[in-house]
């Protein structure tokens, strides 16, 4: 019988994930409640198709993103979801889903610095191994520059931290590092 | 009115990393207190290099080695070898001794383990805090007399090649041992 043992998941989960709500409310502008739940807006989204060097436990690949921005379309506040794989020499890293928010600090200006922070599904496949899966909080220091009317080009710096192994015997705490750098070309307005 | 909200950010308090705490064949002390887990770094750079070091109990004490090589870099077919050579072990048998280096020094009341690391199959480990495979020659309990064990390790055709070599089951930082982790992370971290 698979046993899940929440308890043994490290505290500071709990406290990042406060930490990321705590940035995510700083950062977000009131908006209506129409304005939050109205229909598809173009305007609201990015995608962006990075490429990824990961330079603990070396890896190269894609790491496509899309951005939303729940409250104002022309706003900073985006939350972002991510999905890629990454080939190295040991292992390839897939990453399932990554989940978080990112604030850029002056979305409308030409040069947009940002910050994110958010939650990272890793799957490890070691060569000659198994699939060695764990949950990472990232953070993000990111910088656009928009170099088209609907195109920004950036550079993003991701240092990761792994929280909570995921094995047969459930959850359990860990402690790992990562650091992602990602070269980014971004399409905003679907 | 739309305007950021001001809120306090929560910080994190980093989470420590347990495993086997790090030291050097460069130490002035290699091992300053043998009853908790340790591991060792070292490279091969001429291949004739005979790396050593003493454990000294006041009891007899029973506790797992092993030998690891990281596969990067084509070094996952590296098979260095050691003894340990001290008391309450077994006496060594002629095709023991005529393994093991000149420099391996036993005493008239020693007795010896000796780790060929020539299995077929060798146990793959993923070292998750630095994203990196090592090889191990597989974890073995030996129990130690009460005095003084010297462990050898040495490449036995003078291939080069990098190894770990760890020991060791109970963890203490509690007296800063994080320094020498954060000084110098990837050799270790483990």
């Amino acid at each position: 019988m698979k046993t899940v043992d929440l308890g043994a998941c490290s505290p500071i989960g709990v406290i990042l994930l406060t930490s990321l709500m705590a940035v995510g409310l700083a950062f977000a502008s009131p908006a209506s409640a129409d304005e939050a739940v109205s229909t598809w807006d173009a305007s609201r989204w990015s995608v962006g198709v990075p490429v990824e060097v990961d330079v603990v436990g070396f890896a190269v690949g894609l790491h496509p993103e899309v951005l939303y921005r729940p409250f104002n379309p022309d706003g900073g506040f985006n939350v972002r979801a991510a999905a890629g794989t990454m080939v190295g020499t040991e292992l390839t890293l897939i990453s399932p889903l990554a989940l978080g928010l990112r604030q850029e600090l002056f979305p409308t200006k030409r040069v947009q610095p940002g910050l994110g922070m958010g939650m990272q599904w890793q799957s490890f496949a070691v060569y000659g191994d198994s699939l060695h899966h764990r949950m990472d909080m990232y953070m993000e220091l990111t910088v656009h520059t928009q170099v088209h009317d609907d195109y920004d080009v950036g550079l993003q710096l991701s240092p990761e931290i792994g929280l909570i192994g995921v094995g047969e015997e459930g959850l359990y705490s860990t402690f790992g590092l990562g650091m992602a750098v990602r070269l980014n070309v971004q399409r905003n307005s679907l | 009115m739309r305007r950021l909200w001001i809120a306090g950010v929560v910080i994190g308090v980093a989470a420590p990393a347990w495993g086997h705490r790090p030291t050097s064949f460069d130490a002035e002390e290699i091992v300053t207190d043998p009853t908790f887990s340790w591991t060792i770094p070292g490279k091969f750079e001429s291949g004739t290099e005979v790396f050593s070091f003493t454990l000294d109990y006041e009891a007899p004490f029973a506790l797992p080695f092993e030998i690891l090589v990281p596969t990067a870099g084509g070094n996952g077919d590296f098979r260095p070898q050691y003894v340990i050579v001290g008391p309450g072990l077994p006496k060594p048998s002629d095709e023991v001794l005529a393994a093991l280096p000149d420099d391996v020094e036993i005493g008239a009341d020693d007795g010896v383990f000796f780790e060929a690391n020539d299995d077929d199959d060798r146990f793959l480990f993923f070292e998750g805090v630095m994203r990196r495979a090592l090889v191990s020659s597989g974890s073995t309990a030996v129990a130690l007399g009460a005095g003084t064990s010297t462990i050898w390790i040495w490449s036995p055709n003078e291939d080069l090649g990098e190894f770990m070599f760890g020991f060791g089951v109970e963890e203490n930082f509690e007296d800063g041992g994080f320094g020498g982790v954060f000084s110098n992370w990837s050799d270790f971290a483990y």
